[in-house]
């Protein structure tokens, strides 16, 4: 999950996708729901970290759960609770805490390849203590090879650009839409709506033009539409729908999606086991 | 030893720019002076530049070093440096990170720059 900031943003979107849709089941609770739902994992600097406002932290208004960082390690303070890392990653030093956890024993976790001047990563949520932010990290791991460092330089100004984009997107489509500022700063539920539906453009495009079935992946719909379409009493045979898909779906994808929907009562066989029609229609 | 201004990210032609600034520059170490004072330092644009040292060098430097000082045109004076374990760069892309050097002086805005 670490090693790809790739992954990241896949667990964003999908985050976001699910707050969107618990939000469109109790439109009251949108208030309480905001901000405790986001799940996302964005590297930034320690410099933005620390000109977040006190509400959280933000990259360019979307919230942000955790932050990724790399940097190097200044200073290391072991206490019996706690860790404590000076991280520098040359736009600020701040203080990265890692609590130990008891049950696991005498094992210090890898932290002793966490020495001072070395580079660290770590992915932590911010805290404000005593008017002190710092992160507390729930994961650190010493870099062990220096493509970490460009990585993460590239992840930052990357992470940037994209959800200023997104962002942009979003306010250009709010236009005329009833979209008020109390959504804006929700905007992982954009982001992750964005994501999402490019992501299933390949099947919803295709099931566009004959109403597409709920719940079927977009295999599925491809194979039902073909079924759906046809006009003959008699259905259409299992060789045309190999033949209309034909480097779409594998031809054994295909009799397993005909089995799957036989048996969700989307399709029935008629006159042989291999003429399909649709139930509705 | 700790600065907390920020520091920018450079390579060999952007040093030069930075005058007067603090920098981090990485490298690959070409020679070290016999007075332990001085560095030669191959950037990651292939521009050779010194690495003037506060103290002399005690130990055994080679490989890739990044240095955190401030910049005197092609000196850089050192406050701080990070050298690393052979198979930590074994695999290093030094093209790859010059551009991203050069990309945190060109995108505008980014989080890396200090404006």
């Amino acid at each position: 999950m670490w090693n790809s900031n790739g992954d990241g943003y896949g667990g964003q979107s999908e985050g976001g996708f699910m707050t969107g849709d618990s939000q469109f089941d109790s439109p009251a609770s949108k208030e309480q729901a905001r901000g405790r739902k986001v799940q996302n994992l964005v590297p930034m600097t320690l410099r933005s970290i620390q000109e977040c406002g006190e509400e959280g932290l933000q990259v360019a208004g979307t919230e942000v759960h955790m932050a990724v960082v790399v940097g190097l390690i200044r200073a290391v303070d072991v206490t019996s609770t706690k860790v404590t890392y000076t991280l520098d990653d040359t736009t600020a030093v701040m203080d990265v805490v890692q609590w130990i956890e008891s049950d696991n024993g005498p094992e210090d976790g890898g932290r002793s390849n966490l020495m001072e001047m070395t580079y660290c990563r770590a992915a932590g949520t911010m805290r404000t203590h005593q008017g002190k932010r710092h992160l507390m990290a729930f994961q650190i791991t010493p870099v062990t090879d220096l493509n970490v460092i460009t990585n993460h330089v590239l992840s930052v100004i990357h992470a940037g650009l994209k959800l200023q984009q997104i962002q942009t997107l979003q306010q250009s489509s709010g236009i005329g839409g009833p979209a008020t500022s109390s959504t804006m700063p929700n905007s992982l539920v954009g982001a992750g709506g964005l994501g999402g539906s490019m992501g299933l453009g390949g099947g919803s495009g295709y099931s566009g033009g004959g109403g597409g079935m709920q719940g079927l992946s977009g295999q599925q719909n491809m194979v039902y539409q073909v079924i759906h379409q046809c006009p003959d009493e008699a259905g259409v045979s299992r060789n045309a729908i190999h033949g209309n898909l034909t480097g779409k779906i594998s031809q054994k994808q295909i009799d397993e999606v005909l089995d799957f929907l036989s048996s969700e009562g989307h399709i029935y066989t008629t006159i042989d086991d291999d003429h399909f029609k649709s139930t509705d229609g | 030893m700790v600065t907390e201004e920020t520091r920018m990210r450079v390579n060999g032609s952007l040093l030069s720019q930075h005058s007067g600034r603090p920098v981090v520059i990485l490298g690959t170490v070409q020679k070290v002076d016999p007075s332990g004072m001085m560095v030669s330092l191959k950037a990651s644009d292939d521009q050779v530049i010194q690495v003037k040292l506060q103290q002399p060098v005690q130990e055994n430097i080679e490989g890739v070093m990044e240095v955190h000082g401030m910049s005197q045109g092609r000196q850089v004076l050192c406050q701080s440096y990070v050298t690393f374990p052979q198979e930590s760069y074994a695999n290093f892309d030094m093209g790859s990170y010059d551009e991203a050097v050069k990309l945190i002086h060109s995108v505008s805005g980014n989080p890396w720059k200090n404006d």
